[in-house]
């Protein structure tokens, strides 16, 4: 373990704290108010959660207090109450799971078990928090669809009240207004679920008021598809692949050939001159098979939703600049009002078809990321560094060097 | 070198260069300003609005024009040009005046991109020189140059324009007048003559050529291809007899109309009416292919205003798909879409009439139109905007005009007392209603 020792690696620190008197309390049953071996990782955690919420952060929340590490930290002895003790939760500079928590490129075998917990809820965070950016971005969205058709609602009763309008030509604006209301009751919905689901899986207070920060801007370039397969090849759960073949191979030669078996196909062939293979074999070359399609198909729609995103991103300066002709023909008595709303209302669909996209392209990414065992982490975009967690002084002092 | 003679001299000069495609007319004058070319024997020359009359030169005692018909770039009114087809470098093409019993040649040049011809509307001649494309005649194809030629047995008021595509040649401004002066000066003389010829058009917003498939819906109501401000207006001195030769080759008929005086129809594209066949009128219909000949004593000083008074005609274009919202309060749906519309600028209109639509034309740099179009309403006159536009002009009489001073007279000076005014409601209080 002397490979751990690493100054500023957090990983040394989580593993080398005592193990003993934590694996006790871990066995109390998580409740609220939060049970007293959490220590001070839920109001940590829930500093970290003040707006704007950005990847980093949620993926430090992750580890600090998500309910779904607790039986891999009990497993290996860590201590969540001493984890929050860390002073690494207030730098500023963003954390990265792969290199920082789990020092992957130095002992990408070490703790399996861990790590693939680590991994997997990380990622489940991150997928969570990218849901409620979504849900905030198209709620906003769809808060203006609404304020569109309710001009258009308002103008048309104000009509309809002057004897200018009939209803042939109130009904159907009223309904597309209601419409757009059910609409916004729908999004205001989503986001709440993803909130609620964000709060859940970081091990925060259910009504904990989230925000996540707005997705970030699609990358100006993509890894190669080589370069993903290669990073692949590394990832921990390759080599664990690669070590049980190994291990088989060696096995083999003991165990003998498979029996041959007498078919009409086979007549003339000798069955032991097949090469002998284990079930286990099978079962590991079945994964790779596995786990190589998978990664092309995240790929795969990785660059479909990048594609969908630039033409739909394309789109939008020419929906803007429609909206402004449409106003100048409004000016010159030359087209109609609802045109012109109609046209704004067209610009905000675009734009919700596009969040999408957006969406889309990181939700790829991140699983992406998730099976090459965050190899693409860093890559992440950060957003404008937020003002920085207030740190207790006294705790601070206190916990400077929690790593013998 | 004046503004008639440098449009001559280009338009031959493009057509000796051989020079194919746009030729630029200069923009329309602000008067029908240009004094008319003379015509020989003392008779008074035709002023046609904004365009001039064509030259010719005499061969052996036949009168030899040449008519090119071309495509042209040309101001409806300023704020927009069109790309017409026309002939001799404008639409209408330039007038063609000649007298009773001359015998006229006419080349006809084709530059367009399909075939054309020349029908001489009114004019009795040879059935083969009556130019119906494959009726009378092959149709003149693109580079080739045609003669006609005949003798005017009448005088009177004519009309050329292409039988030959029709619909596309006239909806791209493909038409001219064709005048025959009595031979007799003294017979119908008149101090004043003028000519114009009615078209529509279909631009929209932001096009520059019209539509030739439009068959009802047009948006551009013209005098020579150009609406008011852009239509020059036509002056004379008070006391003179003056004649106004309207033709019309748009696809429906216009009740023109002139305010300060009564007139009498006193000829058609058919001939001259005798008097006993006159009546009075101030407004004369001139339905579709028709030209309709007025004429009057202009009485009263003043600027008298001269237009179709089918209302929607002398207006800018307007979209039919606007709502009404006369009557309507908008206050509330206004602050609704300003607020979505942030960083624009966003009127309400139309709640108390369309007056507002010349103070949001005036506000383009604020609220701006679409390009290459003109405002529904414009016009300034000595006492604010005249919400006129399309089919709209002006007779200016005047005691102190010169004969043959055609040139804009500006604003005319009301005699004090003699302008409607704010009445003091003392004064008309007790007046049964
Ligand atoms: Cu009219």
């Amino acid at each position: 373990m002397t490979r751990m020792h690493h100054p500023g690696r957090w990983l040394g620190g989580l593993l080398l704290w005592p193990l003993l008197a934590i694996a006790q309390a871990a066995a109390a049953p998580p409740d609220y108010p939060p049970p007293a071996w959490l220590g001070d990782a839920p109001r940590l955690a829930t500093e970290l959660a003040a707006p704007p919420l950005t990847f980093d952060r949620v993926t430090r929340i992750a580890l600090l207090s998500a309910p779904g590490l607790w039986d891999a930290y009990r497993a290996h002895g860590i201590s969540p109450a001493q984890l929050a003790r860390l002073p690494h939760w207030r730098d500023a500079a963003p954390l990265s799971v792969r290199r920082d928590v789990l020092g992957l490129d130095a002992a990408p075998l070490a703790r399996a078990q861990l790590t693939e917990a680590v991994l997997a809820q990380v990622a489940a965070a991150r997928l969570d928090w990218l849901r409620l950016a979504l849900a905030d971005q198209q709620l906003a969205l769809c808060r203006q669809q609404q304020q569109a058709a309710q001009a258009a609602l308002t103008l048309m009763q104000a009509q309809y009240r002057a004897g200018n309008a009939a209803e042939d030509k109130l009904l159907p604006v009223q309904l597309a207004a209601r419409r757009a209301d059910a609409d916004v009751l729908d999004c205001r919905a989503s986001a709440a679920a993803a909130r609620r689901d964000l709060a859940q899986r970081l091990g925060l207070p259910p009504g904990s008021a989230l925000a996540a920060a707005p997705l970030p801007e699609l990358p100006a370039i993509l890894p190669a598809q080589d370069a993903i397969a290669a990073l692949a090849a590394q990832s921990p759960a390759a080599r664990l692949r690669a070590q049980a073949l190994a291990t088989e191979a060696k096995l083999l030669p003991a165990r003998g050939a498979t029996r041959g078996v007498s078919l009409p196909l086979l007549h003339g062939f000798d069955a032991e001159a097949m090469p002998p293979v284990s079930g286990e074999q099978l079962a590991a070359w079945r994964a790779e098979q596995e786990a190589d399609a998978q990664l092309a198909a995240e790929y795969a729609g990785l660059t479909l939703a990048r594609q969908r995103y630039a033409l739909l991103a394309e789109q939008l300066p020419d929906a803007r600049r429609y909206t402004r002709v449409m106003l100048t023909h409004y000016n010159g008595m030359l087209g109609s009002v609802y045109e012109l709303i109609a046209a704004r209302a067209a610009e905000f669909a675009l734009q919700r078809e596009l969040l999408e996209q957006q969406a889309a392209f990181w939700q790829h990414w991140l699983a992406l990321d998730a099976r090459l065992a965050g190899a693409l982490e860093s890559d992440f975009p950060q957003s404008a560094p937020s003002s920085p967690v207030a740190t207790p002084a006294a705790t601070h002092k206190e916990h400077d060097h929690a790593a013998p | 070198m004046q503004r008639r003679d440098f449009l001559g001299v280009s338009a031959g000069a493009l057509a000796s260069l051989g020079l194919a495609g746009i030729a630029t007319q200069a923009n329309a004058s602000k008067g029908s300003g240009d004094t008319p070319v003379a015509v020989k024997g003392g008779r008074t020359p035709v002023t046609t609005l904004n365009t001039r009359t064509l030259g010719f030169r005499m061969n052996n005692g036949v009168k030899e024009y040449h008519l090119i018909a071309e495509a042209i770039e040309q101001e409806v009114a300023p704020g927009m040009t069109a790309l017409f087809w026309g002939y001799n470098g404008s639409s209408p093409g330039p007038t063609i005046e000649a007298i009773e019993g001359d015998r006229v040649r006419i080349f006809v040049s084709n530059k367009l991109p399909e075939h054309t011809t020349i029908h001489w509307h009114g004019i009795l001649l040879p059935a083969g020189m009556d130019g119906v494309g494959g009726l009378t005649q092959p149709q003149i194809k693109p580079g080739e140059t045609y003669v006609y030629e005949f003798t005017l047995g009448k005088s009177g008021t004519f009309m050329y324009h292409p039988h030959a595509d029709e619909m596309v040649q006239m909806a791209q401004g493909m038409m001219g007048m064709f005048i025959v002066h009595p031979k007799n000066p003294a017979e119908r003389r008149v101090d004043r003559d003028y000519a114009f010829m009615l078209a529509s058009y279909k631009i929209d917003p932001g096009t520059r050529r019209p539509d030739p498939a439009e068959m009802l819906d047009f948006n551009l109501w013209t005098f020579n291809s150009r609406t008011f401000p852009a239509i020059a207006p036509l002056v004379a001195r008070t006391g003179e007899r003056v004649r106004i030769r309207v033709a019309n080759l748009t696809m429906t008929n216009h009740p023109v109309h002139v305010h300060g005086v009564d007139f009498r129809v006193t000829g058609t594209d058919g001939g001259w009416i005798p008097e006993a066949g006159q009546w009075p009128e101030v407004t004369t219909d001139v339905a579709v292919g028709q030209i309709r000949v007025i004429e009057f004593v202009a009485k009263a000083p003043g600027d008298w205003a001269l237009h179709c008074h089918k209302s929607h005609h002398t207006m800018g274009p307007m979209g039919h798909g606007v709502p009404n919202m006369l009557g309507v309060d908008q206050a509330a749906a206004t602050q609704q879409i300003e607020a979505l519309l942030p960083g624009q600028h966003y009127m309400e209109m139309g709640t108390n009439g369309m007056a507002e639509m010349q103070d949001m034309a005036a506000m383009a740099a604020m609220m701006p139109l679409p390009p290459n179009t003109l405002p529904m309403m414009t016009g300034e006159g000595p006492f604010g905007p005249i919400e006129m536009g399309g089919m709209f002009t002006l007779l200016k009489v005047r005691d102190e005009l010169q004969p043959g001073d055609y040139s804009d007279p500006g604003w005319y000076e009301h005699p004090p007392g003699t302008v409607a005014r704010p009445a003091d409601s003392k004064a008309f209080s007790g007046i049964p209603i």
